[in-house]
């Protein structure tokens, strides 16, 4: 957490102009474009709050985001290349099971650039590939 | 927005008579949702027109509200003031910290979410959750009061 905090701080986020902020900031909640994801592990591994993860199954990958974690500090859509993070202006609905607050995504085998011999859960612990 | 203002009447009414009265706890939180919660005060949202309002006892609260995830220290605290709520006791998690930890998460000194030690009747995520979103938070758990059982 404390390398993000000091590349914020280097950013100055308070030097960007006004109409660039209100783009970055959103007002709503953070959406993913799941088709764009090449499965990196950029995003999991620079969320201060733990909010992304991925699991490494048969022949796909799943990311996981949990809006009961996420601060929307947008740091996902700094290190994101692919673009797959926004904020919309659609709020975030309070719900009854806190299991709701999960957005589970599957992505396919085809979009997944390298796979490596290991991957990076929500713990950011090396997990062993299965496939 | 403007459904929530055209529900929240009516429903208050059926249920609680007139008016309904809730008790904010902090458990441990940034001071952030406090903000937005006393941002609900303001001319802008102006809760009070629905008949809710803010007390300072959690014996004359129908509702809790709990910001902040659970530290150790006021774990016995948020025990003695739910003990002390009337039932049916109504308890909104508000913001992430609440809802299961957020960014502090369970440590040696945080115990995590409040779900963790009392049942918990609706969750609105964000960090801090804007005044529509606590004011629907609160509209969906009086929705949900029946569901809940009084000894």
């Amino acid at each position: 957490m404390i390398p993000v905090i000091k590349r914020l701080w280097k950013h100055g986020v308070g030097t960007v102009p006004k109409h660039e902020v209100q783009r970055l900031i959103g007002r709503g909640k953070l959406v993913l474009d799941i088709k764009r994801c090449t499965a990196c592990g950029d995003c999991v591994a620079e969320c201060p709050a733990d909010a992304l993860s991925l699991q490494y199954a048969e022949r796909k990958v799943l990311l996981s985001l949990a809006y009961d974690s996420c601060i929307s500090c947008r740091v996902c859509i700094e290190s994101c290349t692919a673009g797959v993070f926004s904020f919309a202006n659609i709020p975030i609905s309070s719900v009854r099971e806190r299991d709701q607050l999960t957005l589970r995504y599957v992505i396919p085998s085809e979009q997944i650039q390298q796979i490596g011999d290991e991957g990076i859960d929500r713990h950011r612990t090396a997990v062993a590939i299965s496939d | 927005m403007i459904d929530i203002e055209q529900q929240l009447p009516s429903v208050i009414k059926k249920l609680f008579g007139r008016s309904l009265h809730i008790r904010q706890i902090d458990s441990g939180s940034c001071n952030g949702c406090e903000f937005e919660i006393a941002a609900l005060m303001n001319p802008v949202y102006d809760i009070q027109r629905f008949g809710i309002d803010f007390v300072a006892s959690p014996r004359h609260a129908d509702m809790l509200l709990v910001t902040g995830g659970v530290t150790r220290n006021l774990e016995e605290a948020l025990r003695k003031a739910y003990s002390a709520t009337a039932s049916p006791k109504m308890m909104v998690a508000i913001g992430a910290c609440a809802c299961g930890g957020g960014m502090i998460g369970s440590t040696y000194a945080n115990i995590g979410g409040v779900d963790k030690l009392f049942p918990v009747c609706i969750y609105v995520p964000g960090c801090p959750p804007r005044p529509q979103a606590i004011l629907e938070g609160i509209l969906h758990a009086i929705e949900r009061a029946h569901e809940l059982k009084s000894p």
